[in-house]
């Protein structure tokens, strides 16, 4: 297990520097000089200023030089530069921000998985009645609608009319636990029902084809109670696959939440990163990016580490 | 609309006689400078929950606009001159000014004791060192520079005397020394401005996370004070929360998250005047304006004819009910009906399709190819450009709009790369900060409009700026505009108003008639929170 | 799948003995059974053909929609905004006064385009790149494999956040903009379909059939791409089925996100977006668009979750 540990980790690397590559090349690659991209307009109109810019940004060496300051900077000193929008570090601004869609995903994911689950065991234990249609037909309608959609109409409904929830402001978990819990509930749902959906058909699939499975005939022949048969022994094999797709989506989430962090003013990355991409504020999408798909690479790797883990024969493949 | 003529009627008689005094600077009474200690309010306070649409894009603000109608940060600040709750120009922490003779100097006689939030007191050297900083090509933005550019160099007279030498006679001076967006930050913290900002301003700065919160808490020593002589601002705090998404807005104002809110959709406010009007105040403040600019630079809008069509071509009433629900007036200038600088003779072009049609033809025009741009991000905008499209394309134009974010925008402006563009403009306090700006000739941002050059309109602003007299300037800006008419530069669409409300417990807030939320007098200066 | 019992006729070119009553009863047989096995098929999956029937209108709906749109979905009328469902306007009017049926019905058009094109995009990039990656293995898999890691590790967004920034910056006209929104969409699903083509490709690669071509011979291309991808294509055309509902709804949020189609061409996402203006009022300006989404989407999944009952009977129920 050590070993296989190790030689996914090596892995990540090239992967990673491929990521930076391309990050770093993005700038490069857009039409102007990279100088427009990396300082505001006004700093870069006079041709002195622009030329003492371009010396002090290390425009003026050779690309793969400027790459290996750049890649330098950021492993080395955790220094990603300041933001051209706001002026302020953009280090400090992107974690401030981690925490919120990090919160956001995971209770995204939690919802979807206590959605998922109960309903796709049951779906699977009562196959083909009434109660299967109409949990696949509630999964199914979760896929279909716009999340943009579902948000707005949860809030006017849940938040105005019924009053049940409020309109949602990120609250840390650590300052206020309950506080945070209630305003999380819109954004996390609105999230978590579409991948619940997914989950929900995943759990189900997975449920019967372990049902199949020999030792549950055998523990049914033992004499068990039926509910402990599945409950206990098939669910949790059963579940495997279906952690296994939340990690993923869980990482996937990290970059999928701006449409939500939109609505609900949530601060998180997405947001940082959709403003950032229409303020044209490069340093900061460069950030984002690197910070955002580092976090998918380490996420998947843990997933697919966990898995193995769980489940021994794949190792070996 | 009767409601809205109600809060931005001034009498031409106020007009006259408030303006001339802020033009010479005769201090208000009641409300004499404080430096002793400070006295409260016995009862006054609470917290202000101001849900905004927009947020601050930065904290510097000499690099970014702080904007005094929707940035909750621009509490911050106050400045030279300040504005009452009727838009006038009147002391701040100047509290008198006069010119010279030829209006190219102009003193400055500073309030005394008067201090920044880390406690440094505003003097002349804080005021020159501000100024310089604005005028820095690496520091101030194109925006900050165009504002006081008649500034050529700023003497201390003594500690609490400023002298401002112009490069032009300039009897608009006040107007652009007030603190939107001449604002002053205290020296010391000028290399730490876009962390923690220091002002002058009621409150001060606790936090910003950008599009999540911003914190600011009472400055005690803020000099400004009320009747009774206690001191200003009564808030303990406002808590400034940004929710783009207008229903979401709403929904805290409802709920009770927030109790100010600002930029209610428009879409919204019939209904929501109609069935909440007992728990909530609600103003209609003026904004500015929205219009359309031909390109002189390049383009089939050369042709004059093609430009009086386009002009002919437009129904504002499709516009007025459309994007504007029916609020606000339809304008073909700059200033509302109610406001005195809205000028009486002006002569614009109606709507008569069939003329446009005929010049189109005479012109052998048909079929022309457009490129409009928009603002992708400004709904009225991008609203007001489709309803234009579909008109243009009715008298036998072709355009094709293009909805642009913010920067691509500017520098599509900056190249002239468009036929047509809708843009919009803030109120300015005073009109030469329009009728310069945005259309004499040798104005950086009236080059990267519409490019127009003419002589004799150029002549009328210059010598309008030269003059005290508002009643002298008028003529002249009408004048000035009837040569707008005929050429079309630009074409007036719509008028821009705003609906800004409040929960009933917050009391002694109004926001001033053109949108500022602080204000001399009032705004959240004077605003406190009582269940 | 098990093929008809019928005994198979040797093969002869059509001469007379194709044409005697034995032979005529054994073709009808024939086709007749496979007919009832559709059939049977169709119903026991009731909810795959719901999905087909959908898929179905939603497709004659976008290629008929010059023919069943009552006016110019663009043509505004602002003396008859915001008007409800009525004999005039099946839908109603929107803020502008355009008709909403017209416009949903045009919107078909433009969503069903995008979508087919954007995984065609995906299909013509990722299913290549998978085929040869798992065909090949070894090093070659290595590294194409890290690409499409690190393909895939970048925010979906990205990539229509992108190509939305370069269509503003060269001012591109409508055409443009749409082909480059469909190679944006369809590159950021290029790396899902690689992995899951080298999946199936992995797994195909062992068999003997394989072995017995390479035995005799026949060029790495043909056994890749003539032998063993077909037999990979089930789980390739599931995922493309569900991805067109996938690509309608990613239409829909750029809408939102302000990126879509230039106004004021006729598009879903465009429409539900100015709807939000007037979701507790005139909900009837959010239903529509957002039920012809719904609708094409739900369509879509049904249908290929259909499929793959039918194409992979291991994975459906008894």
């Amino acid at each position: 297990m050590l070993r296989y540990t190790i030689y996914r980790v090596l892995q990540l690397i090239p992967v990673w520097l491929l990521l930076s590559m391309v990050v770093f090349a993005m700038i490069h690659a857009l039409p102007g000089d990279a100088i427009d991209a990396l300082v505001p307009a006004d700093a870069a109109s006079n041709p002195a200023t622009r030329a003492a810019l371009e010396k002090e940004l290390g425009l003026d060496k050779p690309l793969y030089v400027q790459y290996a300051k750049w890649l330098e900077r950021i492993v080395l000193h955790g220094d990603f530069g300041r933001s051209i929008t706001t002026r302020r570090t953009i280090s400090v601004e992107i974690f401030r921000r981690l925490p919120a869609t990090v919160y956001l995903a995971t209770t995204a994911v939690c919802v979807s998985l206590l959605i998922a689950i109960p309903l796709g065991t049951i779906a699977a234990v009562k196959r083909r009645t009434i109660v299967d249609y109409a949990a696949t037909a509630t999964a199914l309608l979760g896929v279909s609608v716009p999340e943009f959609w579902l948000a707005i109409l949860c809030i006017l409904l849940f938040a105005l009319h019924l009053g049940w929830l409020p309109a949602s402001e990120y609250y840390s978990p650590f300052d206020n636990l309950r506080l945070s819990l209630l305003h999380m509930v819109l954004p996390a749902g609105s999230l978590g029902v579409r991948l619940a959906a997914i989950t929900t058909r995943l759990t189900r699939s997975s449920m019967l084809d372990e049902i199949r499975k020999e030792y549950v005939d055998t523990a049914r022949s033992l004499g068990l109670p039926e509910r402990r048969v599945i409950y206990t022994y098939t669910l949790r094999n059963a579940l495997i696959p279906t952690v296994t797709v939340a990690g993923l989506q869980f990482a996937r989430l990290l970059g999928g939440t701006v449409v939500v962090e939109t609505i609900f003013s949530w601060p998180g990355v997405g947001l940082t990163l959709y403003e950032a991409i229409m303020g044209r504020d490069y340093p900061m999408i460069q950030a984002a990016i690197l910070i955002l798909a580092t976090t998918f690479v380490m996420m998947s790797l843990l997933v697919d580490l966990t898995y193995c883990w769980l489940n021994p024969r794949i190792r070996l493949g | 609309m009767n409601r809205h003529s109600q809060t931005t009627a001034l009498s031409r008689r106020t007009f006259l006689t408030t303006t001339s005094a802020a033009l010479v600077g005769v201090a208000l009474g009641g409300l004499a400078p404080e430096s002793a200690a400070a006295q409260r309010h016995p009862k006054r306070g609470g917290v202000l929950q101001f849900g905004t649409r927009l947020d601050a894009s930065g904290l510097d603000s000499h690099r970014h606009n702080q904007y005094h109608n929707s940035h909750p940060i621009a509490a911050l600040y106050t400045g030279l001159t300040d504005i009452d709750q009727q838009g006038n120009i009147v002391p701040g922490i100047a509290e008198s000014w006069e010119p010279n003779k030829e209006l190219t100097s102009w003193v400055f006689r500073l309030r005394k004791g008067v201090l920044f939030h880390n406690g440094r007191e505003v003097d002349a050297e804080a005021v020159k060192l501000n100024i310089l900083r604005i005028k820095d090509p690496a520091i101030g933005s194109e925006w900050h520079h165009g504002t006081i550019k008649s500034i050529d160099t700023v003497d201390m007279v003594d500690k609490y005397t400023v002298r401002f030498n112009l490069s032009e006679p300039d009897a608009t001076l006040p107007a652009n020394v007030m603190h939107y967006p001449t604002n002053l930050q205290a020296p010391e913290a000028f290399d730490t401005a876009s962390e923690h900002p220091i002002g002058t301003g009621p409150f001060k700065f606790v936090s910003w996370t950008r599009w999540s919160e911003t914190r600011l808490v009472r400055f005690d020593n803020y000099w400004e004070t009320d009747s009774d002589g206690n001191n200003l601002p009564y808030l303990d705090e406002i808590i400034g929360k940004p929710k783009k998404e207008d229903s979401v807005r709403l929904t805290a104002l409802r709920t009770g998250q927030i109790n100010l809110m600002d930029n209610m959709a428009y879409a919204d406010v019939e209904r929501f005047k109609k069935s909440y009007a007992d728990k909530y105040n609600t103003w209609h403040p003026h904004l500015g304006g929205v219009f359309v600019v031909f390109n002189f630079r390049q383009g089939p809008f050369q042709d004059q004819r093609l430009r009086t069509a386009a002009a002919h071509a437009i129904d504002r009433q499709a516009i007025h009910n459309s994007v504007f629900y029916g609020q606000g007036d339809m304008l073909d200038q700059p200033y509302p009906r109610a406001n005195p600088w809205h000028l009486e003779g002006s002569r614009s072009l109606e709507y008569d399709p069939d003329k446009a049609k005929s010049l189109l033809k005479e012109a052998r025009a048909v079929g022309t190819a457009i490129e409009m741009i928009c603002y992708a991000n400004l709904a009225y905008n991008r609203e007001s450009a489709q309803i234009v499209q579909e008109m243009w394309n009715n008298v036998g134009f072709k355009v094709t709009l293009k909805p642009l974010d913010d920067l691509p925008l500017l520098e599509a402006q900056k190249k002239g790369d468009f036929h047509g563009l809708i843009q919009g403009n803030s109120y300015r306090f005073d009109p030469d900060g329009f009728f310069e700006r945005n259309l004499h000739s040798k104005s950086d941002y009236a080059r990267s409009l519409s490019g127009w050059r003419n002589e004799r309109y150029d002549r009328l602003v210059e010598e309008a700026k030269r003059l005290l007299d508002p009643a002298q300037r008028k003529e002249l800006y009408t004048e000035a505009w009837n040569i707008v008419n005929v050429e079309l530069p630009h074409f007036h669409l719509h008028e821009l108003t705003m609906t800004s409300v409040a929960a009933k417990e917050v009391k002694g807030y109004t926001p001033c008639v053109v949108g500022s939320f602080t204000h001399r007098g009032g705004g959240i200066r004077t605003a406190y929170i009582e269940a | 799948m098990a093929k008809a019992t019928v005994p198979p006729t040797p093969h002869t070119p059509l001469g007379l003995d194709d044409f005697t009553e034995p032979a005529l009863a054994r073709r009808w047989t024939r086709v007749w059974n496979l007919l009832r096995n559709a059939a049977w098929e169709l119903w026991r999956n009731r909810l795959a053909t719901m999905g087909a029937v959908m898929v179905l209108i939603i497709f004659l709906v976008a290629l008929l929609a010059p023919f069943i749109a009552r006016y110019d979905p663009v043509k505004q009328n602002y003396r008859e905004m915001l008007q409800g469902p009525s004999t005039a306007h099946y839908f109603g009017t929107d803020k502008f006064g355009r008709d909403i049926w017209s416009r949903v019905v045009w919107g078909a058009q433009r969503s069903v385009i995008i979508s087919l094109l954007a995984v065609m995009v995906g299909l013509v990039c990722g299913v290549p790149l998978g085929t040869l990656s798992g065909f090949y293995g070894g090093k070659l898999d290595a590294v194409l494999m890290r690409v499409v890691d690190a393909w895939l590790a970048f925010p979906g967004i990205l990539f229509y956040l992108i190509a939305a920034t370069i269509i503003q910056a060269y001012k591109l006209s409508l055409f443009w903009n749409t082909v480059g929104l469909i190679i944006a969409l369809g590159v950021a699903q290029t790396p899902a379909m690689a992995r899951l083509v080298r999946g199936s490709v992995l797994g195909e690669r062992e068999k003997e059939y394989v072995e017995a071509s390479h035995v005799v011979g026949e060029g790495h291309f043909y056994i890749a791409f003539r032998q063993i991808l077909p037999n990979c294509l089930s789980p390739v055309i599931i995922q493309a089925t569900i991805s067109l509902g996938v690509e309608m709804l990613v239409l829909a949020a750029l809408s939102f996100l302000g990126l879509g189609a230039p106004p004021p061409t006729p598009d879903w996402g465009a429409d539900l977006n100015l709807a939000r203006e007037h979701m507790e009022t005139l909900p009837y300006l959010a239903i529509f668009p957002g039920l012809a989404i719904s609708f094409a989407v739900l369509g879509f999944n049904l249908f290929g979750d259909g499929l793959r009952d039918i194409l992979d009977p291991r994975l459906a129920e008894s």
